[in-house]
């Protein structure tokens, strides 16, 4: 056996639900990745599962993510999406009668769609998070935990209320919906600082994932570099992400996933086609975005787009596969001629890569895997496996890293961005002191206080700082933070003066019905802070 | 007529000290116009990417268009809390990131405490504090220009930030001071843990594919949809602030 291969899959999305207003640009990220994504990853796993195929992949469902897929509004308007995704395949068929390839591409995309609804009534009961976790349940994936809205905790651990209370959130929420504790945490954005490990500990968390240099940046030099996992001093084990597969999967110019024969992402009938026809079936506005239905590939660097031929791009993907097995076997042989202990091989991705921007990725891990298995070269292993059998391990402080562009905390502090921490900071620590303070709330204080937590958690989330950066939905990033600092502050006001408005918070409740069992406790600092900085 | 002196004091003295301080706050506001430098509240030399140059990430791309707003609520947030503090935050092994709020309140203890004159005629500062080298880096600023950048280019290093005065015989009177935060290294360590030991050679080789041993964080992927990866390294350009200490 040469090593292993630790294939772990983070999959999030922020909080998005807004009661009042359906069919929101920002609500199909959902529908999305439920449908291009999540489901199919489902299948694989499920047929990994039928043919007993060895092996054991690692996922993150953060508690936002989580949230939102138990949410009954958001799962009946994900079947009312479904069912105007159906109609639109059965219009697609129709339209594109005189054009054999495309209407052998309508009709696929169709009978997917189909198979998607029938899987996630029928199959699935609309409970996907139960499906997850049966699956976890019978060992054949492991799951992670994360933070409570995937808050970036170097920059919000300015106050370590805020960070404990993620983490505390998010685990909390973990066992409450999956049934077991948790063995590791996926940090957001691979986002450490040298102490956060502590907090981790503190909630029994054996593991959490770095970048790259968050290892071979440690303390001490790390024998291993990031072959193997390393101890922090609070005994939680730090794993590091590989370059390579990183490269091969990720990059936009030796990645598989731009390969010319793989679809092309971004030539979807929403652009393509007179507004009129797709009305129905887009954001109300009409706003044109992604349907799903694409025809061409990827072709080349520029406009030109030759149609999609889905045999073509399925053999592909496994020839894809089969090349990342073998060179894998490359990496694992020349690592053992240097390392003294099989070399482990962390490869971290964001899971909606597989499937929703490249179509074709749940075809490549399936082989993958499957090819793994048959070979019995590699073992496809997860973390917690890792340290099962590798109990000694080198103790060391990781650096402060993250898997942002430039490897630290550019992305979420820079000049589009920076403006929300003197918000964000403040509300953190002030809810640390209502959390200190208010030692025997009546029930109403509670409830105040609970919304206030979980409002400056919604503040919090790291989407909306990435957003702005990213230049993307900025307006609707903004109005996020503000609204939901401005809740906080409201309910700051209203608890300290003991003035609490019972309707509104009752709207605020009904609006975000996140965490309703949250315990604020977790912002406890244990001590009234003091804010004024006087000279001493 | 003793009786009548009496009443009149105390009438007439509340309202001689409500005038009082009325001179006193005038003045204060005066001070507080001529004693604002204007100075840029951002320092980056590091150009930010155009919008459409997009991080792969986990959200979808929604393309160009924009969405209804969400509702943002009872208006926008607050321009201050009246709160006196001081954060600072590392951006990465080169730069940090100070911003903070200095209320009147604050203002006018210290006033109270070096006199009005000398206050008035002093020169307000953000300092910057190398913990670990006893470095001392200054910037002329504004009292509410209150959003730096700040490059010591010291990766590993612990510092803290001040806000303060320097009257015209070099004291400094301190108004705000902020957390402590340490940078991350840039590079491997040369500390070696005995029971962990390899040889550099062979540690060299664990990154066959062009990473180098020293320098910078990983080795740069061009992401699908990135932009172009920057080298690690900051070449950042001439820092303004003035070293002392």
């Amino acid at each position: 056996m040469k090593g292993y291969l630790a294939i772990i899959l983070h999959a999030h999305l922020p909080y998005v639900r807004h009661p009042d207003r359906e069919g929101m640009l920002e609500e199909r990220w959902l529908w999305e990745a439920l449908t291009d994504c999540y489901l199919p990853l489902l299948d694989v796993l499920h047929g990994w599962e039928r043919d007993n195929i060895p092996g054991t992949i690692t996922m993150s469902l953060t508690p936002t993510l989580l949230s939102m897929l138990d949410d009954d509004l958001l799962r009946n308007r994900y079947i009312r999406f479904l069912e105007g995704q159906i109609e639109l395949g059965e219009r697609e068929v129709h339209r594109t009668q005189h054009e054999p390839h495309f209407q052998r591409l309508a009709r696929i995309y169709r009978e997917n769609l189909r198979a998607t609804y029938a899987a996630y009534k029928d199959q699935y009961h609309c409970d996907v998070v139960g499906a997850f976790a049966g699956l976890a349940h019978r060992g054949r994936l492991e799951i992670m935990a994360s933070a409570a809205t995937h808050g970036y905790l170097p920059l919000l651990g300015v106050n370590r209320g805020a960070a404990r209370a993620q983490v505390g959130v998010g685990v909390d929420h973990y066992r409450s919906r999956l049934g077991q504790r948790p063995s590791g945490f996926w940090l957001p954005e691979c986002g450490y600082n040298p102490g956060d490990d502590e907090i981790l500990a503190g909630q029994g968390i054996r593991y959490f994932i770095v970048e790259t240099h968050g290892i071979t940046h440690a303390s001490t030099r790390p024998r291993y570099a990031n072959f193997a996992p390393v101890y922090c001093p609070s005994g939680v084990a730090a794993f590091g992400r590989d370059t390579e597969t990183s490269k091969q999967v990720w990059s936009a110019n030796e990645g598989y996933p731009g390969d010319h024969v793989y679809r092309e992402f971004y030539r979807d009938i929403g652009y393509d086609l007179d507004e009129s026809y797709l009305e129905p079936y887009l954001p109300p506005g009409p706003i044109r975005t992604h349907t799903g239905f694409k025809y061409y590939r990827i072709t080349g660097d520029g406009d030109h787009k030759e149609p999609y031929d889905p045999d073509t791009a399925a053999a592909k993907a496994r020839e894809h596969a089969g090349n990342f097995g073998f060179n894998r076997g490359l990496q694992l042989d020349y690592l053992s001629s240097i390392i003294d202990r099989p070399p482990l091989i962390v490869a971290p991705y964001d899971a909606e890569l597989f499937g929703h921007w490249w179509y074709e990725g749940p075809i490549f891990l399936d082989k993958l895997v499957r090819q793994l298995a048959a070979q019995n070269q590699i073992e496809v292993i997860t973390p917690a496996q890792y340290l099962d059998q590798y109990r000694v391990n080198q103790v060391t402080t990781p650096t402060m890293s993250s898997w942002g562009y430039r490897g630290y905390n550019e992305v979420w502090l820079e000049g589009s961005n920076d403006w929300i921490y003197r918000h964000v900071h403040l509300a953190s620590e002030r809810m640390s002191q209502l959390a200190d303070t208010f030692s025997w709330p009546g029930e109403l204080e509670r409830r105040a206080l609970a919304q206030a937590a979980r409002e400056v958690l919604l503040g919090s989330a790291s989407d909306w700082p990435f957003i702005m950066k990213s230049g993307t939905v900025v307006s609707y990033a903004e109005n996020r933070v503000k609204q939901h600092i401005n809740n906080f502050n409201r309910l700051h006001e209203q608890l300290t003066s003991g003035t609490i408005d019972e309707v509104w918070l009752a709207d605020l409740e009904d609006r975000h019905p996140i965490f309703p069992d949250i315990n604020y406790h977790h912002f406890q600092v244990g001590k009234t802070v003091n804010l004024q900085t006087a000279a001493r | 007529m003793e009786l009548l002196l009496i009443v009149l004091a105390l009438i007439l003295l509340p309202i001689f000290v409500v005038k009082l301080l009325d001179l006193r706050r005038n003045r204060y506001n005066r001070h507080r116009s001529e004693h604002q430098v204007e100075v840029p509240p951002v320092r980056s030399p590091v150009r930010l990417t155009p919008a459409h140059d997009t991080e792969f990430g986990h959200l979808p791309d929604v393309g160009e268009f924009s969405v209804a707003p969400v509702d943002p609520g009872p208006g926008n947030l607050p321009d201050r809390y009246d709160v006196d503090r001081m954060i600072l935050m590392v951006r990465d092994p080169y730069w940090l990131h100070t911003y903070w709020e200095l209320t009147p309140r604050r203002e006018m203890e210290l006033e109270r405490l070096i006199g009005a004159e000398n206050y008035a005629s002093s020169t307000a500062l953000v300092r910057l504090i190398n913990i670990d080298t006893t470095e001392v880096w200054e910037a002329v600023c504004g009292l509410h220009a209150t959003n730096w950048y700040l490059n010591p280019a010291r990766p590993g290093d612990a510092f803290v930030c001040e806000l303060s005065c320097r009257d015209r015989k070099g004291h400094y009177h301190l108004l705000l001071r902020s957390n402590v935060v340490r940078t991350p290294r840039d590079c491997p360590s040369d500390k070696i843990d005995p029971e962990w030991a390899t040889a550099d050679e062979l540690w060299a080789r664990l990154n066959p594919w062009g990473y180098r041993l020293y320098g910078g964080a990983s080795p740069g992927i061009e992401y699908i949809r990135f932009r172009p990866h920057v080298g690690a390294s900051p070449g950042m350009g001439m820092s303004p602030w003035e070293r002392s200490g």
